[in-house]
This record gives C-alpha cells, structure tokens and sequence, in this order.
C-alpha cells in the first residue's frame, strides 16, 4: 500500500473518529487495519473482540465490495440481527469504551464473489467518557 | 444526527451503522481512499495474490479463539506500531476461516 495513500486512509479514520467520540487521535495513539477478503466459506463465528482495558475505543467496519446482495452472505450480525450488507459506502462502528458486543459474519455462500472490507481497530490511551 | 448523538447511540446500543455519507469528509480524502478500494475490487485476485506471495508456511496459524490469535500478534510482533505494513495470512480454526492482510498505518 502506498505511503500516501496512508495518510489519506489515516484522515478518513481521524474524521471518523472524530465525528462519533469528539476526540483527536494523535501520535500516541493507534490504528490496526485488516484489509480483508472473504471468499466463498469465509466467515466468523459470534465473538467479542478484545475489551477497553488495553485503551481499545472502537472498531471500525468499512466496506466496499460493489453490488453485495444479502444472499451471497457475508453479512454482519449481531445478536443474529442483520446488521450490514458489506456494499461500499457501508461503514459500521462497535463500541468498546462501555459495550462490547458479540458479533459474527455469516459465511460467504458463493462463488467469485469477494467480501472486501477495511477493519480498523482504534486505540486511544487517554479516553475519558466523564 | 449531531456528534452527541452518534456518541449517545453508539454507548447504549454498543454499534452504530452509517454511510460515508455521514460524515463530512473532505473529497480529496473520500476520493484517494476509494481509489485504492477500486482497484481492489477491480482486480482482487491479483491485488490479494501479490501479497499471498509473500506468505511463508511458518506465518500461517490455525487458531481456536482471539486469545491465541492475539499471542500470535505479540509473538510475531505484529503489533509493531513502527511496522508500516506486515502481511499475515491465518486460518481463523474454530472462529471461522479468511483470509486477511495486517496493515499498520
């Protein structure tokens, strides 16, 4: 990935941040993103991430594969409501300073179908909800 | 919706679902982060096929839960914050199976 496509991903996490808990993320803190692919039999069972007491704010869940209909699969349940269909322009956020949901994805059910998604995990060492 | 608002939802529900339409980014900003999502959706064979090349037997792990996932994070260093981009392929085991690239940014 190149370096400053980096730093325009950074800008859109920060907005995103920013936007929902009202604080700056700055050089202490960090993001950890997964670029995923979920091909036909990929998913995850119900689980809960990691909690807040390593200074873990949230995740935050962007998609953008194109045209993804419910019944390719893949979709992100939690308590095994449907949640999101993982089409671009689709962004979810979990909570984890006073929540820490059990979410899963259901299994991609077809063929030459990719599930793209950008997973970012958001460390912030000084949250304070007070 | 007014930040409040999003941060009141997202604590007492523990989520929030939104679209990129949500939030006033700056164009420029949309636009080159998007970019790179088209040409992986493009062409995800071969964007994901370049990074499996770089995949070796001994980085790939079959794990039962997040626990041990997260060993082998710290084992591996993954977790690294100096690391700009690492690449880790894994069997998720019991949690379900994918195939994932780590990219510190």
């Amino acid at each position: 990935m190149p370096d400053n496509f980096k730093s325009f991903v950074k800008v859109y996490l920060k907005t995103i941040v920013n936007k929902i808990y009202g604080i700056e993320i700055n050089q202490s803190d960090l993001f950890v993103s997964n670029l995923t692919s979920f091909t036909k039999g990929c998913g995850i069972v119900n689980h809960k991430d990691q909690p807040h007491s390593g200074g873990r704010l949230c995740v935050i869940l962007s998609y953008f594969s194109d045209e993804w209909k419910e019944e390719y699969g893949g979709i992100l349940k939690i308590n095994n409501n449907t949640i999101s269909i993982p089409t671009l322009g689709n962004i979810v956020v979990l909570d984890f300073t006073k929540n820490n949901v059990e979410h899963e994805v259901t299994e991609v059910l077809v063929e030459n179908k990719h599930r793209l998604s950008l997973t970012t995990f958001v460390e912030y060492k000084n949250y304070n909800d007070n | 919706m007014i930040t409040n608002d999003y941060l009141t939802e997202i604590q007492d529900k523990g989520y929030l679902i939104l679209k990129d339409s949500d939030f006033s980014f700056d164009e420029r900003i949309l636009k080159k982060v998007y970019e790179l999502f088209h040409n992986v959706r493009s062409n995800p064979e071969s964007y994901f096929k370049k990074y499996r090349n770089h995949l070796k037997p001994s980085t790939m792990y079959s794990v039962d839960s997040l626990d041990d996932f997260n060993k082998i994070l710290k084992n591996t260093n993954l977790l690294n914050k100096n690391q700009m981009e690492l690449i880790f392929g894994f069997n998720y085991g019991d949690l379900g199976k994918c195939q994932i690239i780590l990219n510190h940014l």
